[in-house]
């Protein structure tokens, strides 16, 4: 009998403090909160507490995401973390976690290091474990905090990230719910994109100076990516599973900044209520910004029955993947 | 091949500034509006208005405009 896999439900969680514009500008004699918002499309985001980790975050999620579907823990075989700011270097996110909700030895628990792209690569990873019949109920966690990487002194960063937590349950269908059977997906790598965005500092000892405690983006040069790779990558993906791009009622796309959203949906030729947006509250997210847009539609009941929507994710490396869910 | 003229005036479009602000010596940093925004502006005009692609690694050549005018006219020619 042929394996399937679907999303069977996703949940998040936001940090309590609020950073608007306002804020941000205070004392700032070139930035005013109208500029951040036309240059952005951002109005405030969250702001984890000092003592607050995207582990926290995730952790949180789950906690709320077990209670409102019924999860039972012990029936966890793989738990996925997808961060950028782990609590550590190592051990992974995913152990300290697995400790924390008290999962099965026999559960697979690692990390992803990947950022915007993330939840879409998760997606492509879960659905080929539960194809391969090595898994059957997969916990994905999707949690940073980039608020704390940003330079003060960089409003090209610091206006935009916010940080976030959240996840979401992959399973072969048999237990829980079945809201989203997983297509195909279109997953990519520029890795000349390396230096264009990130956080140097490693183990790479000769090349870590002083101010490599601070992430760094070149905006052109990410642009530049997406205007190059994106609309192309979602097209791909949908043309991948034999659909064509009329039949998508929604688009799900990374929160990255309204410019490049404006201009991804323009490439595709796609109306705005078909191309959900969040970011004027919550800002970048990272790698938690599809699932919580996906959650929104989907507590709302916005998502129609036997539709299909794209999820798309895009970022460090470069990096870019496009699935399709058909919600049945 | 594109008037000078013409790709000049594309440029202050895109960056929203008055067309007499523009010249060939024009570069990145000259003008508030040719900032790392400013220069997401022109790669959108490039792409939009021209049809021509920036490879990764040459974004340098779109910061003067002497460069914006040889990379039109080259990509134009091929």
């Amino acid at each position: 009998m042929s394996l399937t896999a679907f999303l069977s439900c996703v949940d998040y969680v936001l940090p309590e403090k609020k950073l608007t514009n306002e804020e941000l500008c205070a004392g700032s004699q070139k930035w005013t909160p109208e500029k951040i918002h036309k240059k952005t499309g951002i109005l405030e985001r969250r702001i984890a507490a000092e003592n607050e980790t995207g582990l926290d975050l995730g952790e949180k999620s789950v906690e709320k995401l077990f209670a409102k579907n019924g999860i039972d823990k012990s029936t966890v075989d793989c738990l996925l973390f997808c961060t950028q700011t782990p609590d550590y270097k190592f051990p992974p996110n995913a152990s300290i976690l697995h400790s924390r909700l008290g999962l099965a030895k026999s559960c697979a628990a690692f990390d992803i290091n990947l950022g915007c792209s993330g939840f879409p690569y998760c997606l492509w990873m879960a659905k080929s474990l539960i194809l391969g019949g090595e898994a059957s109920c997969i916990l994905i966690v999707l949690a940073d905090t980039l608020t704390k990487c940003c330079d003060p002194n960089d409003m090209v960063v610091t206006t935009i990230f916010g940080d976030a937590g959240s996840c979401a349950l992959v399973t072969d269908g048999k237990k829980y719910g079945k809201k989203a059977r997983i297509l195909n997906s279109v997953v990519g790598t520029d890795g000349r994109g390396y230096s264009h965005l990130g956080f140097y500092s490693g183990f790479k000892t000769s090349q870590c100076a002083e101010n490599d405690k601070f992430m760094k983006m070149n905006g052109p040069e990410v642009f530049n990516f997406t205007l190059q790779n994106v609309d192309g990558a979602i097209r791909e993906s949908i043309a991948k599973n034999h659909l064509d791009i009329s039949q998508i009622e929604f688009f799900f796309v990374h929160q990255a900044n309204k410019f490049i959203l404006d201009n991804i949906r323009e490439k595709l030729q796609v109306d705005v209520a078909r191309f959900p947006s969040n970011i004027e509250r919550i800002g970048n997210t990272s790698c938690a910004s599809v699932p919580i847009l996906l959650g929104d539609w989907i507590d709302a009941g916005l998502i129609g029955k036997n539709s299909y929507s794209v999820a798309c994710g895009f970022g460090v490396g470069f990096s870019w993947a496009s699935t399709l869910l058909h919600f049945e | 091949m594109k008037s000078t003229e013409e790709i000049l005036a594309s440029i202050a479009g895109a960056l929203g500034v008055d067309k007499s602000l523009v010249t060939v010596d024009s570069k990145y940093g000259d003008l508030d509006d040719w900032d790392s925004m400013g220069a997401m502006n022109l790669l959108l005009m490039l792409d939009k208005k021209y049809g021509v692609k920036v490879d990764m690694g040459d974004l340098a050549k779109i910061n003067t405009a002497k460069g914006i005018i040889d990379m039109i006219n080259k990509d134009q020619k091929n």
